[in-house]
Order: C-alpha cells, then structure tokens, then sequence
C-alpha cells in the first residue's frame, strides 16, 4: 500500500504539471477579442443540512471575493420540501437561510435570514409572496450587509455579516391587511418620502455615504447614514418634477426596437455605480441601459439585443403559459480591470449574459443559453464578478441556482487579468 | 493557421492524456464493492436547430450504445419557445424533434417525430424501445394511444392497436379481465425478443401485467399482483394506508405500476410504485420475490402530488428501473422520482449497496427523475420531466 500510494503521489504531480503546461499553453491558440468564460459545474458545493437554493433575484461579491446569494425561501415548492415534515416525507430539502455566503471554492461560509427572522423583513407574514419577497442585497466596505425587499411595506434593513441587525432605511408605505387583495398602487413620481412597493434595487457610493435607489420612473438618492433624502431625476435626466404618472404606452415589439422615449420604461431593474463615477441603470422596459453622471445629467445609452419584446400586454411572468417575459436587461456588472472596460448583462428573457464594451455600447461576446444543463440558463436575474474576472449567475423561477463562470485569456495574451 | 491548428490538437492531446492520467491514478486508489458515479456534465452537446429541452420522460440505449431518449413537449412553455414566434422573440428555443438519437459523444445522431408526425402519434409520450433490428418503438399514456414501431430514420412500421376510444381521462374505469384494448393508454413497455413478447406493465390505472406476441400482437398471458390469475384481480380504487410506517404487503398491485423489464436470466422486475416495491416474477407470472425501496417514502394515498402541484409533493419510489449490463446483471438501478435519487441494489438479495443524485438543479443532482437506462460500458443515463428537462450522463469511477 506504501508503495502504491508513493507512486500515485508521483503520478499525481506529474498529471498535475503536465496539467499546469496544458492549461498555460491552451489560451495561446485562441485568438478572439471578447474574453471567454467556461462554467465550473462544481460551484457551489452541495449545501449542508438538506438546504435547498431557491430563487436568485440578486448576488453579490464583498472585497474578499466572497459571493453572497439572497436566495427567496419561501420560493420552495412541495417536491422539494419533503424533508421539512415530520416525520420527514424524503431524505430531502428544507428551504436554505436566504442569506447564503460562499467562498470562490464554492464553500459556504455562512446562512442566515429568512422570513420572520426580523421584525420588519421582507414580505413579512406572507405565506407565498413569489417574486415580491427578498431581493436586493449589497455588502459594504465593513462587511455589513444590506437586504431590500420588493413587495409593499417593504425597504432595506441593514445587518452585521454575521446577521446582527443594525438599521434599517425606513420610508416604508403601508403593508397590505392580511387576507385582503390590496388595491393596484397608483404612482407617484414626486413623493420621495415612501417607497409604498417596496425597494428593488440600490447602490451605495460609499465614499459619498449616498444610496441610489430606482424606482418606478426615477433614480433617487438618499443619505446612506441618515435616510435623508437628496436628489433624483427620471429618463434622460429629466427632473423629477417632469416624471409624467401614466402607464408607459406600449409599441410594436414586430417591426422595431423599442421607441426611444424620454421619460424611463418600467420596470427599472439596477443601478450600479462604476469606478469613474457613471451611474448605470438598467432600463428593462426598453431594452436599454442609460448612463448618467452622480447628479443625474444623461451621459449615454445603448440598447441591449432589442428585437426582443421589452413591454406590453404580451409580456408573461413566472409560471405563464401564455407569454414568455419581456425585456432583455434584468440586472448587470462590470467586469473586475481597473478600466472596467466590460458591461456584462444578465438577460432572463433570452438567457444569455450579454457582453458589452463599456465605452461604445457594441455588442462583444455572449455566455449561456436556454437550458437546465451546467452552464444554460433558466431565468437568469442576478449577476456579479469577483476580483480575478469570474462571473457569478443567479436564476429565479424555476431555475433555482447560483452558477459560476471562469474567466479565461480569450484575446491569446497570458496574464492575470485578461480584461486589461 | 496551419501552426495554430496544430497547436489546438497537441492541446487537446495533451488535455486527453492529462485526463487518462488523472482517472488512472484515481481507480486503484477506491476499494469499495458497490458502484460510484460521477456526472459528466458536458454530456449531451446542446441539441442543434435551437431545438429545446423537454420533458426525457424515457431513455433506451441500444445496441450500438446510442441513447434515444423521448423529449415529450407536450409541458414546453412560452418562455422556453421565444423563437418559434414571428419574428423570433428571443433567440432560444423552439419545440424539437421527440424523438432523438444521441451518440456516445453526445452529438445528435436522428431526431424525428412529434405532434401529428403520423396517424396515432401519442399524445403524451411515456416509453421508448429499439429492438434489436434498429426499430424504434414509441407509447404514450393518453387515452386512444397505443405503441407505434418505426424504423430508426422514423419511418412508420407498424402499429400494435388495442386502442382505446379518445375520451377524458376521467371517463376510463378500471377493468382488469378485458386484455383487448388499453384504454387508458400504454404506459409502459419492453421487448422479450428471443421469444418474441412484448411486456406490458397496465398499471396506471389497472393492476396487471400483459404479454403479447411483438409481431401481431396477440394477447399470451397476463397476471396481477404476487402472479395471480387475472380473473382475480379487483377493479376498485387501491386503499390507502398510514403512511406512518411502510406500505401493506397487498397482495393486488398498487398502482401507478411503472415498468416491467425482463432480465438476461428470465425474470422480470416490475416497478410497483404504489407500493415502493419491486416485484420478481418468471416469464410466465410466477411470484418470485419483493424488494422494498426507501418504504418510509409515502408511496400513495391522498396528499400525492402530480407534476405542477403547487399543494402536494409526489408519491412512490419506484419512476423506473435498469438492470446494470454486466453479463449477471450484478445490480438495479432505481430511479426515484421522489426522493431524487438512483438506488442500486443487489439483484440478487435486493440489499441497498449504493446511490446517487440528490433533490436539485446542479450537475448530478435531480429534479423529478422518471427515466434510467445504461450502456454496454456501464455509463448511466437519467431524464427528469417536470421542470428538470434535463438528459445527464453519469460515469462509472470503479
């Protein structure tokens, strides 16, 4: 046995560098501009206690490159819940914490939150909220954790990494009686003291201790410290004054892309901040992502893959048998060179991550495609990229997963970081 | 170029040798007895045409180790066929093909078939077959459906009849004695070839196994639960059971009965889901024996659950069977739709040696597996429907 195991030991170091020499010598016979990724099947390891990943409306990587999942517990159906009777129906799953944090190996490091775990969370005393639950999570430079919730009375509570809740933004509308369909909620694109749906999605531009949320037809920005409110402005830099309150109009998804209207087409799913000061917002119901400045001053747009419908009476939801969704920009990142030269675009609709330059808006590469194998996509909403390049993919609907991509030289030139 | 394609295939040769490498070093070093698998997750290539994934409701590898699998589209949603509109609206995926041949090496061989391919196509897709002269075999389990033979280009052969009437599926009563027609469709099938039989496991909604000639489908013989005589069987309603402890030992089958497959040494194991049970019979209904599996899984009764239940999780753990292809077909391979798990066990004893899966959307795990088949290597092959939709290839490592 000795003897075997030495001689595995040798054969292992010399598949490992001749694996090495593959690796490095591999890249040098691509010669494409766009960077290329390959899906690693092993991320994330099995979870522990039965845990099941549920639906992945945003993740997250922190500054130690850790990646955090706020996944929605209550999305679990009873197939996959037949551990949590006792006694139990299946040999598995309970629902995960919706709060999951994972290590780049793969390795969860921590799982905490989930309804009821606060006063105050998400979709509080909802038995099955679906898409209006949890759904925003960003982490601070201090590793503080910060959770937006997307149904009514909802707003962004603010934890430890550890789960110890600290604050919480406030501006919450009035949360529906139980049992009681509540009436549709009537916009209102000048009341910047409440946010009666709930907060999809938000940034911190920590530096200037400032929070940027979207909403309805606008961009609004708030003191992060104090939930003071600042400034806003809606499509095209318009004032928030100018926001008309009407439904957007619909338009002929067959014979064109989207028209390019002034004020903003919901629904308004991101707003990233990049490293020279840009203000990105995912504009779904165009198609578009429109730049501004941090004061809101329209700098630029592009449309991402706009033959697809991106609004109207076709457009279906989870579960629809009818339509499928609309809209090609669910959320988006930018790739991890000092430059950020990418913009690389979550698309639930075609799922696809599209790739952007930055710069001019062209289209420069893909990833994914329509599917349940390692790799495709079903329902992808949620992305982000970690320091070295990788990219981390979330799917909600019945797609249920995090995914992770590795960053690969694809323009032939070795180094470390094949965006520069 | 001519370097840089040259560089591409020392590449690839030396990532080939690399791999070899590695799975040599691996083996000597595992001493277990049962089997382990591992996922290829790159198995299969994505289908061409943007044809979508569905439901693989069946798989049947045959005898060139080619896997032909059933995509029943008959569940596809809108959002899985935006480009099937006009103009496309997104750039994925329209409905493909029912029938599809893959290689070893993933790539599609044939694809044929679907809605109105020919006269008495199913209209909801079960089980496929190749016998051993290359012909594809088809069922499905609507009422009016039947088995349909093909070449394996998808030429229409020969059709085995015993239709029931086309009628709401609530309309079918159960009615075990009549052996001329299925009216709630066929469910399931498998080939005796030597003898030229076809088995086929009525259980849906009757409690019976059928065998007819395969050639002119003829009734032989039939049976019910433990082998007795059809004349015997009950038509009522199964009765439930406290699903505190294990299911009864019924003498009548529970449905849904969900396989029967002979074995190289003429037996055949029928997949008694109703009762998490298999049962062993001889060729000719004799009772051999039982083998339980994972019995403290609910296996009927009210609180079962359907595909798309939003109130109640399936039932049963017994969606399919294989018999591994070593020449004593050493092992079953159970698949449990369930639990989301494939169990071996000992042919012989039944005794649990082994499993794989796990209730998921990863690589290797599984959402509501329904069909299992193996190659000539050992390589296992698994479908899930409901919202699975996937085809996964599992390699064996010992």
């Amino acid at each position: 046995m000795l003897i075997r195991k030495g001689w595995n030991d040798a054969f292992a170091a010399a598949v490992a560098i001749l694996c090495f020499l593959v690796l490095a010598v591999a890249p040098l016979a691509r010669a494409q501009k766009a960077p290329v990724y390959e899906v690693d099947p092993t991320w994330p390891k099995p979870l522990p206690n039965h845990w099941l990943m549920q639906g992945v409306p945003v993740m997250v990587t922190d500054k130690d490159d850790h990646i955090w999942v706020f996944n929605r517990p209550r999305d679990i159906n009873p197939d996959e819940t037949g551990a949590a009777s006792t006694p139990p129906r299946t040999d598995c799953c309970v629902a995960a914490p919706a709060v999951l944090e994972f290590d780049t190996a793969g390795n969860l490091i921590k799982g905490w939150g989930g309804p009821g775990y606060v006063q105050g969370w998400p979709a509080e005393g909802v038995e099955k909220p679906g898409a209006g639950a949890e759904h925003a999570i960003l982490v601070d430079r201090q590793g503080n954790v910060w959770l937006g919730g997307s149904s009514r009375g909802d707003t962004i509570q603010k934890f430890t990494g550890d789960g110890k809740f600290l604050w919480e933004f406030g501006h919450r509308g009035a949360r529906p009686t139980p049992g009681e369909k509540p009436a549709p909620l009537k916009q209102n694109n000048q009341d910047t003291d409440t946010f009666p749906g709930g907060i999809f999605f938000f940034d911190l531009d920590e530096d200037a201790h400032e929070m940027y949320i979207v909403d309805q037809k606008r961009v609004l920005v708030y003191d992060m410290d104090s939930g003071a409110f600042k400034r806003g402005w809606g499509g095209h830099g318009i004032p928030l004054s100018e926001i008309d309150n009407d439904p957007t109009p619909p338009y002929d998804w067959k014979s064109g892309p989207p028209p390019d209207q002034k004020q903003f087409a919901p629904a308004l799913h991101c707003v990233h901040l990049a490293d020279d000061g840009l203000v990105y917002i995912c504009e779904r119901g165009s198609d578009r992502v429109q730049v501004f400045t941090k004061q809101g001053k329209f700098v630029s747009s592009f449309f991402v893959h706009p033959s697809t419908p991106s609004r109207g009476p076709e457009c279906g939801g989870p579960g629809s048998t009818l339509f499928g969704m609309c809209g090609t920009i669910y959320n988006l990142t930018f790739s991890h060179d000092p430059q950020q030269k990418y913009v690389l675009i979550a698309d639930g609709t075609n799922d696809k991550i599209w790739i952007h330059d930055r710069k001019d808006g062209t289209l420069a590469g893909s990833i994914g495609d329509n599917g349940r194998m390692a790799g495709q996509f079903h329902w992808i909403d949620a992305i982000a990229m970690d320091s070295k390049g990788n990219i981390y993919t979330g799917e909600v609907d019945t797609g249920k997963r995090a995914q992770k991509f590795v960053l690969k030289n694809g323009d032939g030139k070795a180094r470390s970081h094949p965006h520069e | 170029m001519p370097t840089r394609m040259g560089w591409n295939r020392a590449s690839a040769f030396s990532v080939a040798l690399c791999f070899f490498g590695i799975l040599a070093t691996v083996l000597p070093a595992r001493s277990q007895n049962a089997p382990v698998y591992k996922v290829d997750p790159f198995w299969p290539k994505p289908l061409p045409n943007k044809w979508s994934t569905q439901q693989i409701v069946d798989i049947y590898v045959d005898k060139e180790d080619h896997v032909w699998v059933l995509n029943r589209s008959s569940d596809a949603r809108p959002d899985e066929l935006g480009a099937a509109t006009t103009p496309p609206r997104t750039e994925c995926c329209v409905i493909g093909p029912e029938v599809v041949e893959f290689g070893t090496d993933g790539s599609v061989l044939r694809a044929w078939g679907g809605k109105d391919y020919v006269p008495g196509w199913p209209g909801r897709l079960q089980t496929i077959g190749v016998d051993r002269d290359e012909n594809v075999w088809i069922s499905g389990t609507m009422p009016g459906d039947s088995i349909i033979k093909f070449t394996k280009d998808g030429k229409f052969l020969w059709d085995f009849g015993h239709r029931g009437p086309k009628v709401p599926a609530s309309e079918v009563k159960q009615n075990n004695q009549q052996t001329e027609l299925f009216p709630p469709g066929i469910a399931a099938f498998e080939f005796d070839e030597d003898a030229r039989e076809i088995y086929i496991p009525d259980g849906f909604l009757n409690k019976r196994v059928l065998v007819y000639d395969m050639d002119t489908a003829a009734f032989k013989r039939g049976w019910g639960g433990k082998g007795m005589p059809l004349s015997e069987i009950d038509n009522d309603p199964t009765p439930p059971y406290d699903p505190a402890g294990p299911p009864p030992d019924q003498k009548n089958f529970a449905p849904a009965l969900h396989c029967a497959h002979p074995s190289n040494d003429g037996f055949v194991y029928v997949c008694e889901r109703g009762s998490d049970r298999i049962q062993v019979f001889t060729k000719q209904g004799k009772f051999v024996k039982q083998f339980w599996i994972h019995p403290s899984t609910q296996s009927r009764g009210p609180h079962c659950g359907g595909i798309w239940s939003m109130t109640d999780p399936p039932c049963g753990t017994i969606y399919n069977l294989t018999l591994s292809t070593d020449v004593r077909q050493k092992y079953i391979l159970v698949a449990d739709g369930t639990n989301n798990m494939v169990w071996i066990l000992n042919r012989e004893d039944g005794a649990l040696v082994g499993s794989f899966g796990g209730n998921g959307r990863y690589a290797g795990q599984l959402h509501w597996i329904d069909s299992i088949a193996m190659d000539s290597k050992g390589n296992v092959y698994t479908g899930e429907v409901e919202d699975g939709k996937r085809i996964q290839k599992f390699v064996p490592v010992k």
